[in-house]
């Protein structure tokens, strides 16, 4: 072979050489655990296990020679988690998990993801050892009973929402104290306390709070003020506030999921409560930052820690003309109640009974006190016309009210925007009630269903829409770049945890959630996962909720290798695998 | 006297396959894990409450019980009232069954009516640029997942062009006094174009290469050898003679791809936002809306095993040789 030729050989047979050594190298990190550097080897076991070398960590250090019968491997983890089609950022935080708690802790975790429907089932009966599932940013949720309740140790039963199972005293104590008290801020130091238990303890999770993404038409419409949390605009403060550029005056939201349903009696799923809030009027709305405000309602008077008064606003009527009276008020709440509507169930069970005591004041009188009354019961029943629900029943030959099929209920009702058109799976169209007492620019709301995101990006780019939420991050990365249009990334109370089962071994160990929770590396998941479009979790309240979120819980920052210190002050040891030991 | 029986025989048949299609249908539900509760989670609802809304849908019912009234329904043509949405399932699928057939249809139509012209030119030009390239063309066509050339057709002709919708039936805000005003109306034409189009693109191989591939072995055959030394022109000899003798696979074809492209349509739907049956079943499935998805599944397979039945019956007639073949089974 000519010189050159030689030359060129011998140089593609040292790089062929050189990426061979390196791809080896970082094979050999990989096998030798994560935590610390990638070169970390074992310790040996001879010195008892701890590792005195500072650089190199504690390591994953092995059961004394001679007492290795007294480990035993901890058993195979089920992770329940959820499918990428569901929820394609928590599909990335469940795989991320799972690496960092293989790799740094040494457990035997096996991810599944599922369908929702059974996530949603093993979640509810309990039956799960770690499992994957989100709780939503609804409005209801910024008041914090509204998102604590799903820990109450006073509901650990199979079918109930404490479904890690995790029990305390002190946690059922101070959590009575979040449901009753009224004062504000006595309320918040027991919210304070009820977060730094659930911190100290990690009976699940926490991992972050999404923010929430969307864009909008930054042509026809401006001053945009978005509500925290989920779907931006819809609601009536964003919408009174946005100013008309153009003489456009239908304001054209596109949406992934349709509305569930639209009779009252029949409710169910968070869209339809949205879709229904501007449909209809009830006592307290809440607003952009999360206060309660007077809707239907002038003024509220608490009376005592069992009476709320409730003082009705003069001249309001209905789309049908009629005019809204104390009487619909007391007939909404004793025909929800009497007739028993599932979804609605926890938040009327506070009241007792609804008296009128005249002077457009209404009477609500609770069994118990009940802190979160005004900002959530008042908020979630909206006023229903008398005139038109009391006979239904007979005139329509029901069982029961919520009989009356989606496309065929009457939705009189006294909001500020009134539903006119409904096709399933299609639209919703809403038209401006202009005795409503207060003012909006957009006379016409559409709720226009689209079978794909992008392509509702794509009729947003075009200017034929005017909004679009629920944005991924890349498509939000698209959208900022669109001077048209306005995006957002608005901070939610939403919670993305973990579900640990306590009651299942090896979780029941406070240490080993510890050292999970320290091995979890929030901020990385954050990174990957939402590509930085979130905050890390400490406790169950997100500090986007800033009345009420405690900055000053215990954080688990130290990393897999604090995690498998606990592990081994606790009598943990590993094999020569790597993989966990318990002692027996 | 042959064909009476054989159309009697086939009739039977097809009562006992939507029988075992319902009765599979039945059990599928069932076995799946999860009910349509499992997906409420809300703190008013205990368990309680879902025992309470299981029994609403008659599901803590013992199975063979389930199994009893469903049959007895069914004969009755109830198909029972959805979970969801609390209206009759049939209504549910009259309305959106519409929409599905106004662009399913068409289109397969479309297809099925140009598809054998296009294969039959192919045959007879067989071997030639024509049908090389054709070939290629059509076996693209076939190739290329439907979301994928919906997708691409809505980011040439809707975003880059603007000249039609990405999606939907009509304008956001477009409201009509009845569905047919709808249907007639220049705004739905505008909207059913796309995705009627790629549609047609994409079941338009199927008839074409089936066509090409009979023809050609019609093409083989004695008598059109013996119609050519008779001296026919060629023309003649395609369409007349080769053509209507290669029609009887096309045919049951067509019948199998209606079928399927009732199936096949929620992915359409999806696409281009098309409210049709398609989508409504997905969604049923997903939130475990037992009543609607059977009654929606089982609409599908019995329109399949009746067109079939129908094209059976048709083919009889057409070729009475079919029956003498049907006999011996």
């Amino acid at each position: 072979m000519p010189s050159e030729w030689e030359g060129i050989d011998s140089a593609r047979r040292s790089l062929i050489k050189l990426t061979a050594a390196g791809g080896l190298a970082g094979l050999a990190g990989c096998t030798g655990g994560g935590g610390g550097d990638g070169g970390q080897s074992p310790t040996e076991s001879g010195d008892g296990g701890t590792d005195s070398d500072g650089s190199d960590g504690i390591g994953f250090p092995q059961p004394d020679s001679g007492e290795e019968d007294q480990y035993e491997k901890v058993r195979q983890i089920e992770y329940t988690g959820i499918t990428r089609e569901y929820s394609p950022q928590q599909f990335q935080l469940q795989n991320l998990a799972t690496n960092m708690w293989k790799e740094g802790l040494g457990l035997n975790i096996t991810l599944n993801p599922k369908q929702y429907s059974v996530n949603a089932e093993q979640f509810i009966n309990h039956e799960y050892d770690i499992l994957q599932i989100k709780i939503e940013a609804r409005p209801e949720r910024l008041d914090p009973w509204g998102i604590l309740t799903y820990f109450d140790p006073d509901k650990s039963d199979p079918g109930e929402y404490n479904t890690t199972e995790y029990q305390s005293e002190e946690l059922n104590d101070a959590l009575e104290k979040v449901e009753t008290l009224n004062d504000r801020e006595e309320r918040k130091e027991w919210v304070y306390k009820a977060q730094e238990l659930m911190a100290q303890a990690q009976p699940l999770m926490f991992v972050y709070h999404a923010n929430k993404l969307s864009a909008a038409d930054g042509r026809a419409f401006g001053n945009y003020q978005p509500r925290i949390g989920g779907m931006p605009f819809w609601n009536v403060f964003s919408l009174s506030q946005m100013e008309q550029k153009t003489d456009e005056s239908t304001f054209i939201l596109g949406h992934t999921r349709d509305i569930q349903t639209l009779n009252t009696l029949n409710l169910r799923g968070t869209s339809s409560v949205r879709a229904l809030l501007l449909n209809y009027d009830p006592l307290v709305r809440i607003d952009l930052d999360g206060t309660p405000r007077p809707a239907a309602a002038a003024d509220w008077d608490i009376v005592d820690t069992t009476t709320v008064d409730v003082t009705l606003r003069d001249g309001m009527t209905f789309h049908d003309g009629e005019p809204v009276t104390p009487e619909d008020v007391k007939f909404t709440f004793d025909y929800i109640m009497d007739w028993d509507v599932t979804y609605l169930r926890s938040y009327y069970n506070p009241i007792d009974n609804v008296e009128l005591r005249g002077d457009n004041v209404i009477r609500f009188n609770l069994k118990n006190p009940n802190a979160p009354f005004v900002q959530i019961t008042l908020n979630q029943i909206w006023i229903l016309p008398k005139h038109i629900w009391e006979n239904v029943v007979e005139e329509k030959g029901f069982e029961h009210p919520k009989e009356w099929a989606k496309e065929e209920v009457d939705l009189t009702g006294s909001g500020p925007y009134r539903m006119t058109e409904y096709e399933s799976e299609n639209r919703a169209i809403y038209e401006k009630f202009d005795d409503y007492y207060m003012d909006f620019p957009v006379d016409r709301l559409i709720w226009k269903v689209y079978g794909s995101q992008t392509t509702a990006i794509g009729d947003l780019e075009e200017g034929r829409i005017h909004n679009v939420r629920g944005l991924q991050a890349s498509q939000y990365e698209r959208t900022k770049q669109n001077n048209n249009l306005v995006s957002f990334a608005v901070p939610s109370h939403g919670l993305t945890p973990i579900y640990i089962q306590n009651s299942r071994e090896p979780f029941g160990d406070i240490n080993v959630r510890h050292a999970m929770a320290h091995c979890l590396d929030k901020q990385e998941i954050i990174n990957v996962a939402l590509q930085g479009y979130g905050d890390i979790a400490t406790s169950p309240i997100a500090p986007a909720n800033e009345f009420w979120h405690n900055p000053d819980v215990p954080k688990y920052e130290g990393g897999a290798e604090t995690g498998r210190q606990i592990l081994y002050d606790a009598g943990y040891r590993w094999n020569s695998n790597q993989q966990l030991l318990k002692p027996v | 006297m042959n064909k009476s029986r054989y159309i009697v025989v086939r009739a039977g048949l097809m009562v006992v396959s939507l029988f075992a299609v319902a009765t599979l249908l039945f059990l599928l539900f069932r076995i799946l894990p999860g009910n349509p509760t499992s997906i409420l989670i809300d703190p008013g609802i205990t368990k309680a409450a879902r025992e309470q809304l299981l029994a609403s849908y008659g599901l803590d019912k013992p199975l063979h019980i389930q199994y009893f009234l469903y049959i007895k329904n069914l004969a009755i043509g109830n198909l029972g009232v959805s979970f969801t949405r609390n209206q009759p399932v049939t209504k549910i699928l009259i309305e959106s069954t519409l929409n599905t057939l106004v662009l399913i249809l068409s289109a397969v139509l479309l297809a099925f009516l140009s598809g054998p012209i296009i294969g039959a030119v192919f045959a007879w030009n067989r071997g030639s640029s024509i049908d090389r390239y054709g070939v290629i063309s059509i076996l693209t066509l076939f190739a290329i997942p439907v979301f994928w050339s919906g997708m691409l057709g809505i980011m040439l002709f809707s975003f880059r062009l603007g000249w039609l919708p990405s999606g939907g039936m009509t304008a956001p805000g477009a409201v009509y006094d009845s569905k047919l005003d709808m249907y007639l109306s220049v705004d739905f034409l505008r909207h059913l174009m796309l995705p009627f189009l790629i549609t047609t693109l994409y079941y338009l191989s199927v008839p074409t290469l089936i066509m090409r591939n009979t023809m050609i072995d019609v093409m083989g055959s004695d008598f059109i050898e013996m119609l050519r030394a008779q001296g026919l022109d060629e023309i003649r000899i395609m369409f007349r003679h080769a053509a209507r003798n290669s029609m009887l696979p096309v045919m049951h074809q067509a019948a199998i791809s209606i079928g399927f492209a009732f199936g096949g349509s929620v992915i359409i739907e999806t696409v281009f936002s098309w409210p049709g049956v398609g989508r409504v079943l997905w969604i049923a499935v997903n939130n475990q809306d037992y009543p609607l998805a059977q009654g929606g599944f089982l609409m599908i397979a019995a329109i399949i095993i009746i067109l079939n039945f129908l094209v059976d019956v048709i083919s009889v007639y057409i070729d009475p040789r079919a029956a003498i073949k049907g006999e011996g089974f």
